[in-house]
């Protein structure tokens, strides 16, 4: 099927640079190869779809590859992929996947400075939005289904690109608000019906996660589209119902387990957590400008090489118990640990400037008077609402180098420089308008 | 089963946004991408207009 599939994909990739970038979204984010069998297993499906796209920017099809938009996020990304580089460069010896961490974060920040140069209109924003729906929703449609035919006695764990259940939780709590995007602005009813049915699906493969971060991370998203929407009490009803019938087909032991986010301090796996980030602030302590490299943390002699230390958490009386190498379980602290407090910086940054950037283009939509931008509005609210989930179920996972989060970054930025420049909108700029100080880029 | 029916809708829903893609390169300003077109931004601000009461007869 999807042998068969390549003799389209590779003829529009290459005839058209902006299908060659959304198959290569695709591809990195659906992992297709995890479903396929024989010698499909071993085709680098989002390597020769950035091939591809590379090569009709180059040629000149339908896109050009012109000079690389530096705005304030492609900045940042570029000074948190250079920093990468001499992370992994300068890294303590025998770290296994160092350089192949390095390396995707690179490959994700190039995917990410291409965007402004390829989506320059709405309908180019409505598909990649569709694309990043499509290759998610796809894993948690699947586990959703699962659950609803078990009667909530399925175990979703998600394949292996995206880590354990806690990964595959976070990845399809990000998709969320996207699809509610989709399933209020499209304008087909077909759209809309699919659309309205993913949204509880992948509600359900949360559950059927059992991650306890997830339902923190699903409250989080809950109370902001609430907060953001015009109809907050059929929101409130909807979400009332959702949660009746998630308590009805959720098992005991889901029940059970969710009950213990009250007791985290006597829980051996927070605790572990806990042991995790004390190590991992005692690398950066020590290696404050570079770090220990990626997933130092995890390596059994630099685990016990610091061990012992209290880095940044020396006020905690826990002592370190485990003697082998335990993953950071927290996205702040896997970053400190690999790229030292210039890396972190660089990465708090990020997600800063991503939140100032949503207040941009509300601001610039508003202060215009652009009411046929509102879509740009609640874009860029569910954007950060994807963002959030990330940052706070993220807290206790270890998936800083994952490619979703800064893909969402990015569009937000592609989102503001469009409404800036007009490039979405369909009526010329008043001259009597004023134009907003604020959003100069750097 | 259900695994490879997936598998299928999923890339005919993605080969249908590709080609709505390419279609709607030849019009820039246009919102139809097929089964995944989007409101109008008319149909929006119209909308905001509603909801602000602007269009409510008195």
């Amino acid at each position: 099927m999807m042998f068969g599939a390549l003799f389209l994909f590779v003829p529009l990739a290459f005839s058209n640079a902006f299908s060659g970038y959304l198959l290569w979204g695709w591809a990195g984010l659906i992992a297709m190869n995890s479903y396929l069998n024989g010698f499909m297993v071993s085709v680098p499906f989002a390597q020769l779809f950035a091939l591809l796209t590379l090569a009709a920017l180059l040629l000149g099809n339908g896109d050009r590859l012109e000079r690389i938009d530096f705005n304030r996020t492609a900045v940042l990304m570029a000074l948190f992929v250079l920093q990468g580089f001499f992370v992994a460069l300068f890294a303590y010896p025998g770290l296994g996947r160092n350089w192949e961490l390095f390396s995707n974060v690179a490959k994700t920040v190039l995917f990410c400075l291409l965007m402004p140069m390829l989506v320059t209109s709405r309908y180019r924003m409505h598909a990649l939005v569709v694309m990043v729906v499509l290759a998610i929703s796809f894993h948690g449609a699947l586990d959703g289904l699962k659950f609803i035919a078990s009667g909530g006695a399925h175990n979703a764990r998600g394949i292996a690109k995206f880590g354990d259940n806690n990964h595959f939780a976070l990845v399809l709590l990000m998709v969320l608000p996207l699809i509610y995007y989709l399933f209020v602005h499209s304008a087909r009813l077909a759209a809309k019906i699919g659309f309205g049915l993913v949204l509880p699906l992948i509600s359900f493969a949360v559950v059927a996660t059992a991650s306890r971060g997830a339902l923190i991370g699903l409250v989080v998203i809950v109370a902001w589209i609430l907060l953001k929407s015009r109809n907050r009490m059929i929101g409130l009803v909807l979400v009332a119902i959702s949660a009746a019938v998630v308590v009805q087909l959720a098992p005991v032991s889901w029940s059970e387990r969710m009950e213990t986010i009250k007791s985290a301090d006597q829980d051996d796996s927070f605790m572990g957590r806990v042991e995790a980030w004390k190590v991992s602030s005692a690398i950066a302590v020590a290696n404050p400008v570079l770090g220990g490299g990626f997933r130092a943390v995890q390596s059994g002699e630099v685990w016990t090489k610091f061990r012992d230390q209290p880095g940044l958490l020396g006020f905690l009386d826990i002592p370190t118990n485990s003697v082998r190498g335990l993953a950071a379980h927290s996205i702040w602290f896997e970053v400190m640990g690999d790229t030292g407090f210039l890396g972190f910086l660089l990465f708090v940054a990020l997600f800063v400037n991503g939140f100032f950037t949503r207040r941009d283009i509300q601001k610039s939509v508003r202060v215009r008077g652009r009411e046929d931008l509102q879509w740009a509005i609640y874009l860029s609210d569910m954007l950060w609402a994807s963002l959030l989930a990330y940052l706070v179920s993220g807290s206790l996972l270890s998936a800083a180098y994952f490619e979703l989060p800064y893909i969402l970054l990015m569009m937000l930025e592609v989102v503001k420089q469009q409404v800036i420049s007009d490039g979405f909108g369909t009526k010329r700029r008043s001259a009597t308008l004023p134009v907003p100080t604020t959003n100069v880029n750097v | 089963m259900t695994e490879g029916f997936l598998l299928l809708v999923e890339i005919v829903l993605f080969a249908a946004l590709l080609l709505a893609v390419r279609r709607a390169s030849q019009g820039p300003r246009s919102t139809n991408l097929g089964i995944f077109s989007y409101r109008s931004s008319e149909d929006e601000a119209s909308d905001v207009k509603v909801a602000k009461g602007v269009n409510k007869r008195a």
